[in-house]
């Protein structure tokens, strides 16, 4: 289960509110991966995303105290993460410079592959990285959201500040652009995200 | 097919790192509400008997006007 249960969630965001280090754990073992990943290919820079992660969390420490009582983390965790990156972004000015070519998640000449990095290598997953990699951002953001992370449309249309039904155009955009790109590199079609856009 | 995504693994360094950080700041912030506390707790014992005392005193002094007043009269 990827979600924290809602109650225990409740529970964790009281207890992270009264400064308790054990509730910061355990939310950060539940979401430091997820939003690493998700940082990681909104920005496409490994380098960018360990920075955005740490400061991601040491802003939600900055404000667990002043949290209410019924915050849903996960929501509210991708929303700081979000927006760091547009920040940076903005400060940068780097998302036009950007291109797809130009991912960095994974450093050159690794000794010797671990298991890791042979299914980071996979035909498929490397295809659709390329892919999710080559969206304008907005799009990015959506697909990482909704079918990587698994938020529900409504949650991330909260992170990215729109509305549900914009978020779902997005996803459906998203989607079309992945097939497209998947198909012209001969990989056929792509990501089944029914489910979630529907 | 998104399953085949990989999982990225955050630098385990810098995430201890970070998490230490973050304890820290968590403890500064503990520290600072539980002296915040202490302090009103022991201003709520204070102050209450200092406007009790206060307050006597100008009932001592009214009364002793009045005495004075009345047996002056």
């Amino acid at each position: 289960m990827r979600e924290v249960e809602r109650e225990s969630e409740l529970e964790l965001v009281a207890r992270v509110r009264a400064g308790e280090a054990a509730a910061f754990d355990a939310i950060h073992a539940e979401y430091n991966g997820r939003l690493f990943n998700f940082l990681a290919r909104l920005s496409r820079r490994r380098e960018v995303a360990e920075d955005l992660l740490d400061e991601t969390w040491l802003r939600f420490v900055d404000r667990a105290h002043t949290l209410k009582p019924d915050t849903r983390l996960g929501p509210f965790l991708f929303t700081v993460a979000r927006n760091l990156y547009f920040s940076y972004c903005r400060s940068r000015q780097l998302e036009d410079a950007q291109t797809s070519d130009s991912i960095g998640l994974w450093p050159l000449g690794t000794p010797s592959p671990s298991p890791f990095d042979s299914t980071v290598a996979s035909e498929t997953g490397r295809r659709l990285d390329e892919a999710i990699a080559a969206l304008p951002a907005m799009y990015r953001e959506a697909i990482l959201l909704v079918a990587f992370e698994g938020l529900k449309p409504i949650d991330a249309a909260l992170v990215c500040g729109i509305t549900p039904e914009a978020m779902r155009q997005r996803i459906s955009r998203a989607r079309a652009l992945i097939d497209k790109h998947l198909q012209e590199a001969g990989a056929g079609p792509a990501v089944s995200l029914k489910a979630v856009t529907t | 097919m998104i399953e085949s995504l990989p999982i990225l693994q955050p630098n385990a360094d810098r995430r201890a790192r970070t998490m230490t950080r973050c304890h820290e700041r968590l403890e500064r912030r503990r520290r600072k509400q539980a002296r915040l506390e202490q302090r009103n707790a022991r201003g709520l014992g204070f102050e209450p008997v200092v406007v009790a005392g206060l307050c006597v005193l100008h009932l001592i002094a009214v009364a002793s006007d009045i005495i004075r007043i009345r047996g002056m009269s």
